[in-house]
């Protein structure tokens, strides 16, 4: 396989060229339904890490379980973007599930969402809900509420189990995790097997970290040559992955990508919030994120050293759109007078208070108490009380948990020291 | 505040009295009761009590000279910038006047209430009270009370301004505020409190939830791991549990086989034993037909031997017949002879009672006469027996008596003249007058009273003595007494008397004797005797009338008795003859009941012997018609043939079987079905098992354990932030306490410095070089320290404790002078206990105080002061009455300080002006840092500033001290 060529970039989609191996139409009671086969195309939506029953304890009682229902909105209006676009079914690339021991409550709504969805939805078991002995989707709570329209991709290779379910043409390979620790991840072995399949389109869904992507060691993680070899030889036509939050595509040939979670999961994601509607045909591919996410988690560092820069830091804040749900985690680092740092431990219940979450967490050295001549001028000079202020702030300079109780007793004097 | 002048009219002892003062030192001198401490007393009263006051104190100053009069007392002095004169009048027309005048020259006159509340007003915002008291030490023993600045506000003040407020109190309020901050998390012994115990109890909680939850997590993947090896042992147990099945399929089919062989033996041996029971059946027929004639021919033998026994018995019969009445017929000869021998024993039975009646009767009349005789012989002893009753005892008294006389006689022969008359020849001589012969060779001898003895012509008369005449009467009472008991007896003598009681002795044993022979002829009264014999008399009557006339009567009872016992032995005889007769009679017809019955039997026997003997001979008859005798010997033969046929062939089907080799197949089938059912159970349990671990885990899946435990750390992470937050602030809490303590302590230390400096200042003028002092908490004077050398101000002598304390008192007034609005020091009489040397000293440290702070003397002993150098000296001698009008009336005095006229502006004006003008600005509470720094104002004019406007209600304050916060009443 070549580079790509003849690609129609739409906004926000990429398009591939078509295999140079060529595929052979074939008319099926799919072509007859008007359904997409593989001389017309096939859509489908690639999506990943839902997560769902994810606690997000970072947020407010309150969000946690706005946020939770979020999540099961998503679901569905990955449903409605696939109806409404005509896509054949939905591939969910692992981690369909944060645990494999979820409440019956959770399991339940997961699958009313998915089978309101009404298209078939593939599912396939990540790190986080992997094929073990405790698998989720063996238990009775899934089993027994199980929506026809859903399939776990359980076998190493073909999903022969999903015959008269998907288009004719497409053959469906998966690499379902059985253990969260691997020794290598599974769906290096499910293609090494593979041979390329004319005539026939070939999705290969797979889960795990990208060594190209990150620092990660693990022994589970895909590599990303290995991928593109079996796109290059024709042993897939699309590899959809998960386990990475962000969408990413990967690759020369633009055939690889990670779907990245429906819904912000994360304060480090880059690109979250998005599913892909895959056109995958014979002449080609062409992805197009859409988005579906409503939340937005903001990771921000900020330094703070004077009042001015904690007003800049609230007006920010107060222009944030859709505060209820957005998260917010600010880094900060400085050194603030008495008043304004109160000002900054305050703002979760203050500028802060319509967010879904704010989270404020010291960066290097934290953010510490400057106290101003004002703060100090309470105190009369030469007084005792101005001396111990003073040796406080002094003792407050730096970090170390000695800075960090000084600073507490200088916050505590001032405040009680007005009075005293 | 400084005295310019005090005026007092008619205050005690004095009439009229001024004095002025200087700016340094002024002393007033004067003899006791000059009216010195009076007139400071009055113008203390004249400070404080209002004119319209009838408290003792007012009355005390009453005037000794001119008591119509009310006590008045006038003084000028200076308060700040401000010059008052000042009147007061009590008791008597009270009056107050007033004239203040400002720096501007401005003259505040007021009288009555207004002008004492003025002045009031304005020595709260000048003059220390406290402090005013401790300057002022009355004359007596109050100069050696200690000086306490820690407890006069205006001296702290001082302090905590020149210690660059460092004020201790200061530190400890907030020492206050920090320790309630401090009893969130911490007991006074540092131990973490409810809230710090609370957040360490929800980490706690908060673990011990994430170790369960975890626990729980870890115990389902403990099932999952279970759960997996199970699911991979399932198909190895099943093809273990096939291969079990085939290898029992194979046993089972080689135990059907040997089943087969075992089921061919059991049927040769069946048909063994069948033909062993033919040739049974055989032999048994065969013995049947011998036994059956065997048993004929016995009973025919035994018919015979019954008829032979019949025949014995009839015979046996019949004899015991003929016995039996042979002895029937003796036995009733025997029993006529018995009858005649019971009538012989009869007849002489009959004769021997008929004898015997009559000895009988016999015997009966002859009691009847003894017992006659018995009973007239006792008559005739009746009386004697009847005497000897009493006479034992007459007797007994007439032998005790006789004794009486014997011993008298003895005694009167003893004593009476014993006269002898011997005689060689016979010769009859006259004794008493009565011849009394004498044979010769005899001897008379007479023992009485008096003896006459008269031989022819010899008279000899022998007389006793007294004695013996005494003996002589008693003697013949004596003799006297025995005759009257004789007569009494009726004896003559006692030798009679004797024999009567041996007599009656005799007569009453007779009548015992009679007696008991009466008794022992049975006491029967002789008739009764008589009627029994006349009974017998009839018996003999008829028994003779019965007996048979005949027959000779035995001679005696003894015959008849000998006839009675050969009639009794006679008739034994028969009736044992008799008896035996019987004896034998009964034996055999004894044997004859037994014998009949037997010969009976024996004749039905025989008939039925010969009933069977003729049944046997029909049945062997017919049996033989039916079954000839060749006939069952034959079927013996042919049976045993077939009996060795059967055991050929059984012995075939045994080794047929045999080689199957039926143990060790039963062996191994038994064993390849316990391995079948081994493998059944192992698949069974790891089945089992697999559910059970699935269905747990399903259960612990359906807890939502991730879920869970995701919450849970969740919540620990939460607990242990909680805690560091309360650990952070109860550190911060700590260390802060620590500081503030640190902080205090150092403050402490600043703050006496002042003081302490001034003391120790003026002590080494007195003292000497190496004076130091100690300060208590209320800076008061702890010890003084001599070289290093501490020594409590109690041990000091009475001398230098006085000059401790005016010291002390000197340096608060140079302080107060110094650095703000000081008040006089009056010394009333102090230094009584000091030297000469010492006063020389003090007067020195007067005379440096005296630069900063009036001083003012009152002394009766000018002498102790002439080393205070520029001093004024007031003197001043005791009032005398002075007559009335001599001095103007209080209404002709002029009105105080006239000349103080008022000045243009008031500085306090413009102070308070320019705070109320800065608290209507702000429009909000203000602190007093703020008011400073809006207003530019001192410290010392801020203190007063605000007293004023606080007091005139201009201004309201919130809060206290630090936290005081005031705003504009408006």
């Amino acid at each position: 396989m070549g580079p790509p060529a003849k690609a129609v970039q739409r906004p926000g989609s990429l398009t591939v060229a078509p295999d140079a191996a060529g595929l052979v139409a074939c008319a099926s009671k799919w072509q007859a339904k008007g359904v997409s086969t593989i001389s017309t195309g096939i859509r489908f939506v690639h999506t990943a890490d839902w997560q769902l029953g994810m606690p997000a304890n970072f947020l407010s009682e309150e969000a946690r379980h706005r946020f939770g229902q979020a999540r099961l909105d998503a679901v569905e209006r990955i449903g409605a973007e696939a109806r409404a676009r005509g896509a054949a079914f939905v591939v969910v690339a692992g981690d369909v599930f944060e645990y494999n021991m979820l409440s019956r409550q959770t399991v339940s709504r997961a699958l009313d969402a998915m089978g309101a969805m009404g298209v078939p939805v593939l599912l396939l078991p990540g790190n986080h809900d992997p094929l073990d002995a405790t698998t989720i989707f063996e238990q009775r709570s899934f089993t027994e509420a199980c929506p026809p329209n859903v399939h776990v991709l359980t076998e190493d290779g073909p999903q022969r189990q999903l015959e008269g379910v998907l288009p004719p043409g497409l053959e469906v390979v998966a690499a379902p995790w059985r253990t969260k620790h691997p020794a290598v991840n599974p769906l290096g072995a499910v293609l090494a097997a593979l041979d390329p399949v004319p005539g026939r389109l070939r999705l290969v869904v797979g889960h795990g970290g990208m060594d190209v992507l990150g620092v990660r060691d693990d022994l589970d993680i895909l590599n990303l040559q290995a991928l593109e070899a079996a796109v290059a030889d024709g042993r897939a036509h699309y590899i959809a992955l998960g386990d990475r939050h962000s969408t990413t595509r990967l690759g020369a040939h633009h055939r690889i990508w990670y779907a990245g979670t429906p819904e912000v999961y994360a304060f480090d994601e880059v690109d979250p919030g998005n599913i892909l509607l895959v056109d995958l045909s014979a002449g080609g591919v062409e992805v197009t994120p859409i988005r579906v996410g409503a939340w937005t988690f903001v990771d921000r560092t900020v330094s703070l050293n004077d009042a001015d820069d904690v007003d800049h830091l609230e007006e920010w804040i107060r222009h944030l759109p859709q505060k209820p749900l957005t998260a917010v985690r600010l880094h900060v680092s400085g050194l603030l007078p008495l008043e304004a740092r109160e000002r900054v431990a305050q703002m979760p219940v203050t500028v802060g208070a319509s967010l879904a979450g704010l989270e404020i967490v010291p960066e290097g050295a934290g953010l510490h108490i400057r106290p101003a001549d004002g703060d100090l001028s309470v105190l009369p000079p030469g007084s005792f009380a101005r001396s111990v202020a003073e040796r406080l702030r002094d003792r407050a300079v730096g970090a170390g948990e000695d800075a960090a109780v000084a600073e507490a007793a200088l916050g505590l004097l001032l405040r009680v020291g007005v009075g005293a | 505040m400084r005295i310019h002048r005090l005026h007092a009219w008619n205050v005690a002892g004095i009439v009229d009295r001024e004095v002025e003062f200087s700016a340094g030192t002024t002393v007033v001198e004067g003899p006791n009761e000059s009216g010195k401490t009076t007139l400071l007393d009055a113008f203390g009263r004249l400070l404080a009590v209002p004119d319209s006051s009838q408290a003792k104190d007012v009355r005390r100053l009453r005037s000794k000279h001119r008591p119509q009069e009310g006590p008045e007392v006038e003084a000028e002095f200076s308060l700040g910038a401000m010059r008052v004169t000042y009147r007061k009048r009590w008791l008597v027309h009270p009056t107050t006047l007033a004239a203040i005048r400002h720096p501007d020259g401005r003259v505040e006159r007021l009288a009555g209430g207004q002008a004492h509340e003025r002045v009031e007003q304005l020595l709260d915002q000048h003059v220390d009270r406290r402090l005013w008291s401790a300057m002022r030490v009355p004359q007596g023993t109050g100069w050696t009370d200690p000086m306490k600045p820690g407890s006069i506000p205006s001296l702290l003040t001082l302090l905590d301004g020149l210690s660059g407020g460092a004020r201790p109190d200061n530190a400890t309020s907030l020492l206050s505020a920090v320790e309630s901050e401090k009893k969130k998390y911490w007991t006074a012994t540092w131990r973490p409190t409810k809230v710090y115990a609370e957040a360490q109890e929800a980490v706690d909680r908060a673990e011990g939830r994430h170790r369960e939850v975890l626990g729980q997590r870890e115990q389902a993947e403990s099932l999952a791991q279970e759960l997996a090896r199970t699911r991979r042992d399932l198909p190895r147990l099943r093809e273990q549990q096939v291969e079990a099945a085939l290898r029992r399929e194979q046993q089972d089919r080689e135990l059907r086989a040997i089943d087969e062989a075992a089921a061919a033996v059991r049927a040769a041996e069946l048909a063994e034993q069948q033909v062993h029971e033919r040739h049974e059946a055989a032999k048994g027929a065969w013995a049947s037909r011998a036994r059956d004639v065997d048993q004929h021919q016995k009973a025919a033998a035994v018919c015979a031997d019954t008829e032979r026994r019949l025949e014995a018995l009839s015979a046996q019969t019949r004899q015991l017949e003929d016995r039996s009445r042979e002895v029937s017929e003796r036995l009733e000869v025997e029993r006529q002879v018995r009858i005649g021998a019971e009538a012989s024993w009869a007849a002489a039975n009959a004769d021997l009672l008929l004898l015997a009646a009559r000895r009988e009767h016999e015997e009966l009349l002859g009691r009847m006469e003894r017992i006659g005789e018995l009973e007239k012989r006792a008559t005739q002893l009746a009386p004697d027996a009847a005497r000897s009753e009493m006479l034992p005892a007459q007797l007994q008294e007439a032998e005790r008596r006789a004794e009486r006389l014997t011993a008298a006689r003895a005694r009167a022969s003893a004593k009476l003249p014993r006269v002898q008359l011997g005689a060689t020849e016979a010769l009859e001589v006259l004794v008493g007058g009565q011849p009394i012969p004498v044979e010769a060779g005899g001897a008379k001898e007479w023992v009485q009273e008096r003896v006459d003895i008269q031989y022819g012509p010899l008279r000899l008369r022998v007389i006793s003595g007294v004695d013996a005449a005494q003996e002589a009467r008693a003697q013949q009472v004596a003799e006297e007494a025995l005759a009257a008991c004789l007569r009494e007896a009726g004896a003559d003598s006692l030798a009679t008397l004797r024999d009567r009681v041996s007599r009656a002795g005799v007569a009453r044993e007779e009548l015992a004797r009679v007696q008991a022979e009466m008794a022992r002829l049975g006491g029967e009264a002789p008739d009764g005797i008589g009627r029994r014999a006349a009974v017998l008399a009839d018996r003999i009557d008829s028994l003779l009338r019965e007996r048979e006339a005949k027959r000779p009567l035995p001679a005696t009872e003894e015959e008849a008795q000998d006839s009675l016992g050969e009639a009794e032995a006679v008739l034994k005889r028969q009736r044992e003859q008799e008896a035996a007769l019987a004896s034998e009679l009964s034996d055999a017809e004894a044997l004859l009941q037994t014998a009949i019955p037997e010969r009976a039997a024996a004749q039905a026997r025989l008939e039925e012997q010969q009933r069977q003997r003729d049944q046997m001979a029909a049945r062997l008859l017919a049996d033989r018609a039916a079954q000839s005798d060749e006939a069952l010997e034959h079927a013996v033969s042919q049976a045993a043939h077939q009996i060795t046929e059967a055991q050929s062939l059984l012995a075939r089907e045994r080794d047929q079987l045999s080689r199957l080799n039926p143990e060790a197949v039963r062996l191994q089938a038994a064993n390849a079905r316990e391995a079948a059912a081994d493998a059944d159970r192992r698949i069974h349990e790891a089945e089992q098992r697999y559910q059970r671990i699935h269905g747990s885990l399903e259960a612990l899946g359906a807890l939502g354990l991730d879920e869970r435990l995701a919450e849970a750390s969740h919540e620990l992470e939460q607990a242990k932030a909680g805690l560091g937050r309360v650990r952070l602030q109860a550190d911060a809490v700590r260390l802060l306490w620590d500081m503030v303590a640190q902080e205090r302590d150092a403050a402490m230390v600043a703050y006496r410095k002042p003081y302490q400096e001034a003391l120790e200042r003026y002590g080494r003028t007195v003292f000497g070089p190496g004076f130091q002092v100690e300060l208590d908490d209320e800076l008061a004077v702890a010890a003084r320290v001599d070289n290093g050398t501490p020594l409590e101000v109690d041990l000091l002598s009475t001398g230098a404790q006085e000059q401790m304390a005016i010291l002390a008192r000197a340096a608060c007034a140079q302080l107060a002078g110094l650095h703000g609005e000081g008040v006089p020091l009056i010394l009333d009489d102090a230094f009584g206990y000091s030297d000469p040397d010492r006063l020389e000293k003090l007067g020195a440290v007067l005379h440096d105080l005296d630069r900063s702070t009036q001083v003012i003397v009152m002394t009766c002993v000018p002498e102790r002061y002439q080393w205070v150098a520029g001093a004024r000296v007031v003197s001043v001698v005791r009032d005398r009455e002075v007559p009335a009008g001599a001095l103007p009336s209080p209404a002709e005095r002029e009105a105080p300080d006239e000349e103080a006229a008022p000045r243009a502006s008031s500085e306090s004006s413009d102070l308070a002006g320019s705070v109320l003008d800065c608290l209507q600005a702000a429009g909000r509470p203000l602190s007093r840092s703020e008011i400073l720094a809006e207003t530019g104002l001192s410290e010392a004019a801020w203190t007063r500033t605000i007293h004023e406007l606080l007091a005139r209600g201009l201004v309201v304050q919130s809060g206290q001290r630090r936290g005081a916060r005031y705003q504009h009443s408006a």
